[in-house]
């Protein structure tokens, strides 16, 4: 089993993200600890370190990163990283292949799209081409929700199983 | 001929008032420059002197350039209609509607002779052309049919400069990654430039790593009235907050609002009333809701009820629709066909009253005409249509809104007093002239600090002037 940590521009929705992915995961049974970002660098401030934490007791640790420098706190718990990008201002294959490129790749296992409204055929070919060109999967593109209480079907319906359950090593 | 073009890392990266300032920057400078832009999705439209009509962002350039606009300088405008249906203008002749895919085959067999065509007229005329482009120019999913960012910047041999609005975080991951996704085209920029920055940016690390100068860090400019320009001329002064929905716990018909979405004003939904939004709305909007009377119970346990009204008093919209329109009344009276008997009073902003004593229900489409005063008065007479959905029955002494015709009956719909109006015609803001009513009634607000266009470009151009290094673009040319 894989810790995550969903990384991401300012406000493209990676908490909401890894909210649902927590309630999926305890649905299942799995005991799921996350850590958002005002979480971590609090603890950083009162030097606090995440191994002090008694996280053995959990399954998964979910966590959220919005600066390439957020990749060491994915280094102290080992996790594997989603990239993702909000669709709606536009440039999301540029910021995917930005922090891929600028990780040099390190640790990314999959990309997501959030915000997508419309055909997501239209996106295809952009998405095999960045397949190709990093080897990283789309986990799968996020519709728009306005109401954010549809967000977890919607997510649960927009994300590749197969994919997924790879990344995280869990049948979901 | 010489060109320079404007590309943004995203939407929004602010390349509208970068080309404005520049047209009028080298205007000032004696080049006779004018503005281009192959595509622009806008309803902002402006009629140009020889009836046609091109996109209001780029007729703003023409102005700040001093010349005339013209059809030339926005050959494709794309005024959205409906969801995915758009009315294609074509060098300001409108020419089809279309959907998406349509409009995909029209550019991949078209769109780039119209874009050639234009810019060839252009370059006849004019020393130097400022091109803006649309959206990010490394969507590599529909680069093949781009019209709008490198295939114009080829035609024109134009030096690109990027930017990115610092506003968006990740600026070096969104700069570094449109350059690398562009492949060799990163041969076609030039430079960088930061937008909206609050606070000092440190571009010696970016340059380094993108191995492209940054021109400047454009500050973010408080108070900017350039009201042609579609995301300008909708903010507020201290933000960028226009429309309140009040989430409603049993809300309805969400899709009521995304039409104001088009006009670019910001939509939010507000559930508590300490929320800043609420105080920083300039339109309140107060939905349909499948259950009114557990809603405006709810309304008050937030502390709503007060806010709206605080909201109404301040001169600012409140407009209910369906159930939010039952609420603004005074009373409203359910003899058990909505809920229970129970009788509750309303927030008391219009004069109106609402019955529920049978469990007839209302949907139908419906056709109707402006009859309003308030900030419906200047529109007066335009058509409208929507459809109903509800129950209940509503009476007022107050002027209605509209004169609608359902089921081939005339009658009243809605009230209205002053900036507050409610309505039980659903989509109402699928109509252009409601549209232009509230962001008529919106713009009032500001009226007070409104200036002369001519200065507020001058302002424009003297902050941009002094914040990036003119001398480096200016070599571009």
């Amino acid at each position: 089993m894989n810790n995550l940590m969903f990384l991401g521009a300012k406000s493209c929705g990676k908490s909401t993200i890894m909210n649902s992915l927590r309630r999926l995961l305890s649905e299942k049974g799995y005991r799921v600890f996350t850590l958002n970002k005002q979480d971590y660098t609090s603890m950083e401030v009162r030097g606090q370190s995440l191994c002090g934490q008694s996280l053995c007791k959990y399954d998964y640790i979910l966590l959220e990163g919005d600066e390439l420098t957020d990749v060491k706190i994915a280094d102290m718990v080992d996790a594997s990283i989603v990239l993702v990008g909000d669709i709606e201002r536009g440039g999301v294959f540029a910021v995917l292949y930005g922090m891929y490129a600028l990780l040099n790749g390190q640790r990314v296992s999959g990309f997501l799209i959030n915000k997508f409204r419309g055909d997501d055929t239209i996106l295809m070919s952009g998405l095999k081409f960045l397949e190709e060109k990093t080897g990283v999967p789309f986990l799968g593109v996020i519709p728009y929700v306005s109401d954010m209480d549809d967000f977890i079907e919607v997510f649960r319906r927009a994300v590749e199983p197969d994919v997924m359950s790879q990344i995280l090593g869990v049948n979901l | 001929m010489s060109a320079i073009a404007i590309h943004g890392t995203t939407s929004n990266a602010g390349k509208t008032i970068i080309t404005t300032a520049l047209c009028r920057i080298f205007n000032d400078k004696g080049y006779r420059v004018a503005p281009f832009k192959s595509q622009n999705m806008s309803l902002n439209s402006c009629v140009i002197p020889n009836g046609g009509e091109i996109s209001r962002a780029q007729a703003l350039q023409a102005h700040a350039a001093r010349i005339e606009p013209t059809a030339d300088m926005n050959p494709i405008l794309l005024k959205p209609k409906a969801e995915h249906v758009s009315q294609v203008v074509i060098r300001g002749r409108p020419y089809a509607d279309m959907n998406v895919k349509e409009y995909h085959d029209f550019v991949e067999k078209q769109g780039r002779d119209i874009v050639k065509t234009s810019l060839k007229n252009l370059s006849s005329e004019y020393d130097l052309i400022i091109l803006e482009g649309a959206g990010s120019p490394a969507e590599i999913n529909i680069l093949q049919r781009d019209i709008v960012n490198v295939y114009p910047a080829k035609l024109a041999r134009a030096k690109c400069i990027l930017v990115h609005n610092i506003e968006y975080g990740s600026t070096l991951v969104y700069l570094f990654g449109t350059l690398k996704l562009l492949d060799t085209e990163r041969e076609l920029y030039s430079g960088i430039i930061l937008n909206q920055a609050q606070g000092t940016v440190d571009a010696v690390e970016l340059e380094h790593i993108l191995e492209k100068p940054v021109f400047g860090v454009v500050p973010h400019i408080e108070d900017l009235h350039l009201p042609e320009e579609d995301s300008l001329s909708l903010k507020n002064h201290d933000g960028h907050f226009d429309v309140g929905v009040i989430r409603l716990p049993h809300m309805s018909n969400f899709t009521d609002f995304d039409a104001l979405k088009l006009e670019g004003l910001k939509v939010r939904y507000i559930s508590t009333s300490t929320e800043s939004e609420i105080k920083r709305a300039s339109v309140l909007i107060i939905p349909g809701t499948k259950n009114t009377i557990l809603d405006l119970k709810w309304l008050r346990e937030q502390g709503l009820d007060h806010a709206i009204v605080q909201v109404a008093n301040d001169g600012r919209v409140v407009i209910g629709i369906c159930g939010g329109y039952q609420m603004l009344g005074k009373r409203i009276i359910d003899s058990g066909f909505e809920n229970n008997r129970e009788e509750i009073d309303g927030l008391g902003l219009l004069d109106v009253v609402t019955r529920f004593d049978s469990y007839a229900k209302i949907t139908e489409r419906i056709k109707g005409t402006i009859v309003g005063d308030g900030i419906l008065e200047k529109f007066q007479g335009e058509e409208i249509t929507g459809y109903e959905i509800h129950m209940g029955q509503t009476s007022t002494s107050l002027k209605p809104c509209f004169i609608i015709n359902r089921g081939g009956k005339t009658i009243q719909d809605g009230a209205i007093n002053g900036s507050v109006f409610g309505t039980y015609v659903h989509g109402i803001f699928d109509n252009p002239p409601i549209r232009k009513a509230v962001l008529r009634a919106i713009q009032k607000p500001s009226s007070n600090i409104e200036r002369d266009l001519d200065d507020e470009i001058d302002r424009l151009a003297s902050i941009f002037s002094a914040s990036v290094d003119l001398e480096k673009i200016e070599a571009l040319i």
